[in-house]
């Protein structure tokens, strides 16, 4: 038996069980139940008419690439097909094309066997599959964010310099699309620009050409916006992330949510709620910060489609949650391998993971609302995070190898399942 | 690519309806009203989402959630309160306590009269549960185009006839004697 074949075939499984999983959610799950389903609903009836999200709306602070697709989209819609499916399958097609750039990538650091059941896993990992559950912007934003940095991990630095400025040129393009898809795909940007010009330090006027092209393309075609809705929200730039800057609706959403106040302690406390019961109602879950997410992660920790909660979810949440150490705890540990290979071409990655991590946290500080701390933001970081977990698994050898491997395939298959709609009403 | 740009006109082609009449978009509202949310928004005015009155959100809909503090609140731009009016008409839309009425509910059109820019249709809704009621639509003509304006509905009281005129129009008004119902 061809053993190397029979994981990514396995792996491939796996990935097409979790692919049909998503089809079915995008028809079956509840119309625009989801992370502000209705509200990004309203941004691309903006673009649907023809004008641009209201400043000051509830999601109207959000740039507009991801509604004006969704709205090309709802005008060739033949009648039959629901405009909330349709939009699902527009977030499952774009996080399904960030998984592959992933898969692609994680070849050139592992093997093949380790880069398709890490693909596999991510596929299965409910805040992926809730995110392509939904209707929202998370899913283009980590496409292309995914995309620059993969490229990233390419520079060629030995090239001439027509086909090194090619090369930034066409970082600079999905830069800026990362960026008019959600605020936190900006980030690709200055790390995209920095990482050029660190690379080709050596050859300054390379250097500066392909920094100042990555990162002055997408400022240019993002500014507008930005500039709009840093007006709009009074001149705080916390109107660049969060509608509760702009709109008086979000904003009072938000001042109504537990816990009203951050402390330093939030952000260390990690309450046995976390792997018992992972949902926001969990005790001490809504002043949890590294429990929120771990549970946001793991299972619908904000019960926004596993609903309404039951004993029997979140006994079946609880598994997932603990399950999810082991990956969990790979990935810490893969991070650990890589800072210390120092490799230019993953230091990017982990820079671009830890960036976003803490603008993550200073975020809920500022929102101190159990609504703003959702995995999903995080999705921009799919690939340093999978890149992590693979070199861990490369790291392993022997039955410790087979027995991780077969436990996240197994993982991503519970995931998958715990996120197919209705699977608790049966 | 011209076979490419043939696809795209055909598409282009398909997705243009014929202008609706007042009834033809009143069964619409009916054909996709909690299946397909975002439809709606394409056959009601501006006006008619200050008219229902839904919030964008509610604290009840969350547990642990406080209400806002209704004092000092500065006033709204008008176009923000249409746009803050359609979030809460989407999410009135979602629960299934909404879609599995609607689902058993017969309609039925019971009058219609059609003005040069206003128009009136009555119809009458048979709840799978309660008594039936009266549903009166009325539209104005935007651009060729018969949208409507506003919806009120005559009929019994009780608490099953209020679910399923809740389903057939939600709005605040209903929404807060349900809500009302439910803490007692």
């Amino acid at each position: 038996m061809n053993l190397p074949r029979t994981w990514q075939l396995a792996a491939l499984v796996v990935a097409g069980v979790a692919l049909l999983s998503r089809v079915f959610n995008a028809f079956a799950y509840l119309p625009l139940r989801g992370y502000d389903g209705a509200g990004h609903a309203v941004s691309i009836f903006a673009l649907y008419e023809g004008r641009l999200p209201t400043p000051g709306s509830w999601d109207g602070f959000q740039p507009p690439l991801y509604y004006a697709v969704s709205a090309g989209v709802w005008r060739i819609l033949p009648d039959a097909i629901p405009v909330h499916s349709a939009l699902r399958l527009l977030s499952l097609a774009a996080g399904f094309g960030a998984v592959a750039i992933t898969w692609r990538v994680l070849r050139d650091f592992v093997s093949k066997e380790d880069a398709a059941i890490v693909a596999a896993l991510v596929l299965g990992v409910p805040a992926f599959a809730l995110a392509t559950s939904m209707v929202g912007n998370e899913t283009t934003c980590a496409l292309f964010t995914t995309a620059v940095l993969a490229r990233l991990t390419r520079i060629p630095t030995q090239a001439e310099g027509s086909a090194l400025l090619r090369h930034a040129g066409g970082t600079a393009i999905l830069a800026s699309l990362a960026a008019i898809s959600k605020t936190t795909g900006f980030g690709a940007v200055g790390l995209g620009a920095a990482t050029y010009f660190l690379h080709l330090r050596r050859r300054p006027l390379s250097a500066l050409a392909s920094a100042g092209l990555v990162a002055l393309l997408p400022v240019a075609v993002a500014a507008p916006f930005f500039a709009e809705t840093v007006r709009e929200a009074g001149g705080s730039p916390l109107g660049l992330v969060t509608g509760a800057a702009s709109s008086r609706a979000v904003q009072e959403a938000m001042a109504a949510q537990p816990p009203g106040e951050r402390e330093l302690r939030d952000y260390v406390f990690l309450p046995l709620a976390t792997l018992n019961r992972p949902v926001f109602r969990g005790e001490g879950m809504v002043q949890s910060v590294p429990g929120l997410l771990y549970a946001s992660v793991w299972s619908d920790a904000h019960a926004h489609f596993l609903i309404p909660v039951t004993e029997g979810i979140l006994r079946a949440e609880s598994v997932l949650a603990i399950a999810g150490l082991l990956p969990t705890l790979l990935c810490v540990f893969g991070a650990g391998l890589l800072l210390r290979r120092f490799d230019p071409r993953t230091l990017p990655l982990l820079a671009f993971a830890g960036l976003l991590l803490l603008a993550f946290f200073r975020v809920t500080w500022l929102v101190p609302s159990y609504s703003a701390v959702k995995a999903s933001y995080l999705m921009p970081a799919l690939l340093p995070a999978a890149l992590c977990l693979a070199t861990a698994l490369d790291r392993l050898r022997g039955g410790w190898q087979i027995a991780a491997r077969a436990a996240l395939l197994a993982i991503a298959l519970a995931g998958t399942a715990l996120t197919t709609w209705g699977w608790w009403a049966r | 690519m011209r076979a490419l740009a043939g696809i795209a006109l055909l598409l282009a082609l398909g997705c243009v309806d014929a202008p609706r009449g007042p009834v033809a978009t009143v069964e619409r509202y009916f054909e996709v009203l909690a299946r397909d949310p975002m439809r709606t928004l394409e056959l009601v005015t501006p006006d008619f989402h200050l008219s229902h009155a839904l919030p964008a959100w509610r604290p009840e809909d969350r547990p642990g959630q406080r209400a806002p503090d209704p004092g000092n609140r500065p006033p709204i731009d008008p176009q923000v309160a249409v746009e803050d009016g359609r979030v809460g008409w989407l999410n009135a839309q979602i629960p299934t306590q909404v879609q599995t009425p609607l689902r058993e509910m017969v309609f039925e059109l019971s009058e219609e009269r059609v003005g040069q820019q206003d128009a009136l249709v009555v119809v009458t809704v048979q709840p799978a549960i309660g008594a039936r009621f009266l549903q009166r639509f009325f539209l104005t003509r935007n651009e060729g185009v018969w949208l409507i304006d506003r919806i009120e509905q005559e009929g019994p009281a009780g608490s099953w006839n209020e679910m399923a005129r809740y389903a057939a129009y939600p709005n605040e008004a209903l929404a807060r004697r349900l809500l009302d119902r439910a803490k007692k």
